[in-house]
């Protein structure tokens, strides 16, 4: 299936991409993200999950437009078509 | 009269030169009325009226429209970018303005703002408050930056807003103005003066008053609404919530007009609730992911790590207690004690009834001054209104039809316990079964499009919380990032009254870094935010670069180091979402003139100031994700381009119009013209009303909250926090818990309110020579207004000059006499409190309100930041100084 993401600020930097088109053979969104590696070598689930299996509260996933909150279980399973976009939690005052 | 309306048409016409009218919208305030502008053929602007096209506002405006013409042409508008030559900065100082070159100004912008970011973006602090531009709130997250300076104002639906959120997915709510027939106000202006969509409001309100809408207006202050009003209920500030506690009293208990088929289908009230105060959940069925994810479907975000078991309820014909959603529920239980597993147990409904046994009429009347009669009277009145078990068919569906509605805003909630007071009104809405039905209570959802989305389902068959109307959640976070303490709300909205607090004593709030840049964007700061001016003054002395954005000098760019003159909303773009709930679609504004001198947009004076600080990429990915486009990859602005703030909106004109209301079109088809505004059909008018099974019943009783603060308490208590932060005010129900104000000292013998009419918002208005002669004439804006038996018993007599006292500040004024104010208040109108003016029009006041309000912890709602707005006072007669001079 194909996915599109979306990286924003510091994410597009450790990826080196902003935007993507990624084929995922299937699964759930804790594999998409054990599956997209930073340029360090790292993916963005060493980055983005914490101990206790949730997203951190350093980092926002919105998946097609809603947030994948830190109390959300990451087996989620994903579809062709679906967008995830990735950034730092950063404090806005709008929108959202 | 119809030749003198003859000759004044005539003459109008004659006035205006010959030329052409362009669609746009207004921004006299921050609503969306949709307008046109009359231009001549030398491109000077010199009428404006409403679109007749509009179904919004068909035509009308208010008395702010016509005045644009007046704030365009201002002579005292800033025209080009100007910079302070005296460092000595206060009210009293002459900043000595001299006007520089734009790239003078934006290097300097752009120099002290790297350094910020250089040294830790935590320095900078803001104060954004242009609404028809929201997503320019957002540009100092190119910096990774939060500390806003200002959000929450006096006159802000702090509280509300996040109770909206939470219990309707919606940023506001207003009555139905289409089907009401029997509408309390309380403590706002909706169809009258204020709030949402005032000139569409007004004619909405007009019809529905010519058809028979019974209005009853629940104020200290015979207001615009109260003076319209059917009836008018004087009653003492800061206990609207006590009224409406009454009034479910007696429809629970006395009138025992209730509807059971909304609290047990379409709400909780049947959810049974242990001793504890929490659900009764089954010990064996757990909520379970669902097979698959099927297309569109959401319910996996109700799926959370942890193990959820599903709440109960009792069905009375098998006599048992059954999983919420089990689908051999024969009934549902809203009275009465059970035994369950051994524990015992009452249905949420009962749970909530025995608590407000205590809230008799006469207990409201103790509290309110509302006599207990009128409170038994009312109650009888709004629920016998609600017709319960009526229905209605509209476009072949049927809907429950109850055509009562609670509306409040501004004065019902604005208050130390505001969240409490938004679940007040919840509540007697849903316990007529009004919320969200035709002729009841309806959401409004915020003016984000690509927030298409609005109520969907959540956890535990209810609908899911959306708190965060304005940004996502600020994680808990210790020591905390933000200076107004965000990281300890999980539920706030920005309270900048606390900056008060923690830019003078840091170190009491683990703060661990001072802000030292701030930029001021349309916000006149210390005028809007509580507390003691002075210290106010104090803190802007404190930072060393402030810069701003704005048509005009105000009492807080007086402080500013450099001016960016901005364009008016005649010489500028912007895309707005027209308010629902009766409506829904865009209104576009459009250049009608060319800007005055150099004035340039605010989102391209922002676009400047990013790219010469290196983060043009940044604030391209921000804008792109708050408005949604970065969903769309062939609509996601380009991280390395420049774009106009024509171009950024085509985008967003695109992108809306696409996925929310199609076809897609750009702002030139908007331009073109106007808008794309219909009606609002029923099924996005009324959403979930009629519909059960839809698992997005509303919380008649709110576990949602008591679990934010579970987990607000286990953060907390991970950490070491300097100061005790108290949790108790989140509750399942709203409680009869009183505001501190009324447990000031004797001698602080009256309350102080605030009140203004729609035509003063804004400091800017008040500088129009138009507004200010409607507001001159009218003797509640020109002093300080008082009941004369009050008046008389304190030896004090109308013309008097008064100091108005409070713990925390004090103003003067002239005394004025009114029958139309409850004894125990003086009112203090939004017009008398200027203390700076670069215009000759504005009348400097005696003082400025929020002044004599604390901002303290004691005086804000510990769940969302909102402030209390009451203040207690004492008044004494002062020596007549000299008559201010009339200009």
């Amino acid at each position: 299936m194909t996915l599109n993401v979306t990286a924003l600020l510091k994410v597009r930097e450790l990826l080196g991409w902003s935007q993507k088109a990624v084929e995922f053979t299937g699964g759930t969104l804790d594999q998409l993200l054990k599956e997209i590696s930073t340029i360090d070598g790292r993916t963005l689930y060493d980055i983005f999950v914490q101990n206790d299996g949730g997203i951190s509260s350093d980092y926002l996933v919105w998946l097609n437009c809603r947030p994948v909150k830190q109390i959300h279980s990451l087996d989620i399973p994903l579809r062709s078509g679906d967008k995830i976009i990735a950034m730092p939690a950063i404090a806005f005052r709008a929108g959202g | 009269m119809r030749e003198k309306l003859r000759v004044e048409k005539q003459a109008r016409a004659n006035s205006m030169r010959p030329g052409k009218w362009i669609p746009t919208t207004c921004k006299m305030c921050l609503h969306t009325c949709a307008m046109v502008a009359h231009v001549s053929n030398n491109g000077v602007v010199d009428r404006i009226q409403g679109d007749p096209t509009c179904p919004s506002n068909k035509g009308k405006n208010c008395v702010k429209a016509v005045t644009g013409v007046e704030r365009n042409y201002d002579p005292y508008r800033l025209k080009r970018p100007v910079k302070r030559t005296n460092p000595k900065k206060g009210p009293g100082e002459d900043p000595g303005w001299v006007e520089i070159s734009w790239d003078e100004a934006l290097d300097l912008v752009a120099s002290k703002m790297k350094k910020v970011v250089e040294k830790d973006p935590r320095e900078f602090i803001y104060a954004i408050t242009d609404f028809q531009k929201i997503y320019n709130w957002a540009w100092p997250a190119i910096i990774g930056n939060g500390n806003q300076f200002h959000v929450v104002g006096t006159y802000c639906g702090g509280a509300y807003h996040v109770t909206a959120g939470i219990y309707n997915s919606a940023f506001a709510g207003v009555g139905d103005y289409e089907r009401c027939n029997y509408w309390i106000q309380c403590g706002g202006g909706d169809g009258f003066s204020s709030h949402l969509h005032v000139a569409a409001g007004q004619r909405m309100m007009s019809d529905a008053r010519a058809r028979g809408m019974r209005v009853v207006c629940v104020e200290p202050r015979l207001s615009t609404s109260a003076a319209k009003a059917d009836e008018w209920v004087p009653i003492r500030p800061a206990c609207d919530r006590h009224f409406v506690l009454g009034l479910c009293h007696a429809l629970m208990y006395e009138h025992k007009i209730y509807d059971t088929e909304y609290l047990k289908w379409f709400a909780d009230g049947g959810y049974l609730i242990g001793d504890d105060g929490w659900f009764m959940r089954s010990s064996t069925e757990k909520t379970l992911p669902p097979e698959g994810r099927p297309a569109g479907s959401m319910r996996w975000f109700q799926q959370t790590r942890e193990e959820r078991y599903k709440p109960l309820v009792w069905d009375p014909v098998d006599k048992r207690a059954k999983a919420f959603d089990d689908p051999t529920i024969k009934d549902i239980s809203l009275e009465g004690t059970y035994e369950v597993e051994g524990k015992i147990v009452r249905p949420a409904f009962q749970y909530i009834k025995d608590a407000y046994k205590e809230y008799t009429p006469e207990w409201t009347e103790k509290i309110t001054s509302v006599p207990a009669a009128t409170v038994r009277r009312i109650a009888k009145e709004f629920g016998e209104a609600a017709q319960i078990g009526s229905t209605i068919t509209l476009d072949g569906e049927v809907y429950p039809y109850r055509p009562a509605s609670f509306n409040w805003y501004r004065g019902a909630q604005g208050h130390k316990y505001g969240t409490m007071d938004n679940q007040s009104y919840i509540l007697l809405n849903m316990l007529v079964g009004s919320y969200n039905a035709p002729g009841g209570l309806l959401g409004v959802v915020l003016g984000s499009p690509h927030m298409v989305w609005t109520d969907e389902p959540g956890p535990d068959g209810l609908i899911d919380p959306k708190p965060h109307q304005l940004h996502p959640e600020i994680p808990f976070n210790w020591p905390p990032n933000t200076t107004t303490l965000m990281e300890i709300m999980p539920l706030g909205v920005d309270p900048g009254q606390f900056n008060m607090l923690t830019l003078r004593e840091p170190e009491k709030y683990d703060i661990k870094f001072k802000p030292s840049t701030c930029l001021l964007y349309h916000s006149n700061t210390t005028w809007s935010m509580v507390g003691n001016v002075d210290k106010w003054y104090d803190i802007l002395r404190g930072f060393d670069f402030i810069w701003a954005i704005d048509l005009f000098h105000n009492e807080t760019t007086t402080f500013a180091d450099v001016i960016l003159p901005d364009q008016t909303y005649l010489e500028s773009w912007a895309l707005l979402m027209c308010e629902p709930p009766a409506t829904e679609g865009l209104n576009c504004r459009q250049p009608v003139v060319e800007p005055l001198g150099e004035c340039r947009d605010g989102y391209e004076i922002l676009a400047e100031v990013a790219e010469r600080m290196g983060k043009l990429k940044e604030m391209n990915e921000i804008y792109s994700f708050i408005t949604g486009l970065v969903n769309d990859p062939g609509l996601m602005l380009d991280v390395n381009k420049r774009y106009t703030h024509k171009e950024f909106l085509d985008h967003c004109a695109r992108y809306w119009t696409k996925t929310v209301w199609p076809p897609e079109r750009g702002l030139d088809w908007f331009a073109a013209n106007g808008h794309n505004v219909v009606w609002r059909p029923p099924q996005h008018k009324y959403y979930m009303s009629n519909k059960r099974g839809r698992d997005m019943r509303r919380p008649f009783f709110c576990e949602y909250i008591l679990k934010q603060k579970q987990h607000l308490e286990e953060n907390m208590a991970k950490v070491k926090m300097p100061f005790k932060w108290d949790t108790s005010e989140y509750v399942a129900f709203p409680n009869g818990r009183l505001s501190p104000v009324h447990s000031e000292p004797p001698e602080f013998d009256m309350y102080a309110i605030t009140f203004k009419e729609h035509f003063m918002n804004f400091t800017e208005n008040l500088s129009i020579p138009w507004i200010r002669e409607i507001v001159d004439r009218d003797p509640h804006h020109v002093g300080l207004i008082m009941n004369p038996k009050t008046a008389k018993a304190k030896g004090l007599q109308e013309g008097d000059y008064i100091e108005v006292r409070s713990q925390f500040g004090h103003l003067s004024g002239w005394l004025v006499y009114t029958e139309g104010i409850h004894p125990e208040v003086i009112g203090i109108s939004n017009a008398t409190n200027r203390t700076v003016s670069h215009n000759p029009v504005t009348r400097l006041g005696g003082g400025q309100f929020n002044t004599l309000l604390g901002n303290d912890f004691d005086y804000t709602d510990h769940v969302t930041g909102a402030m209390e707005t009451v203040a207690r006072v004492k008044i004494t007669k002062l020596p007549k100084p000299p008559l201010p001079k009339k200009y």
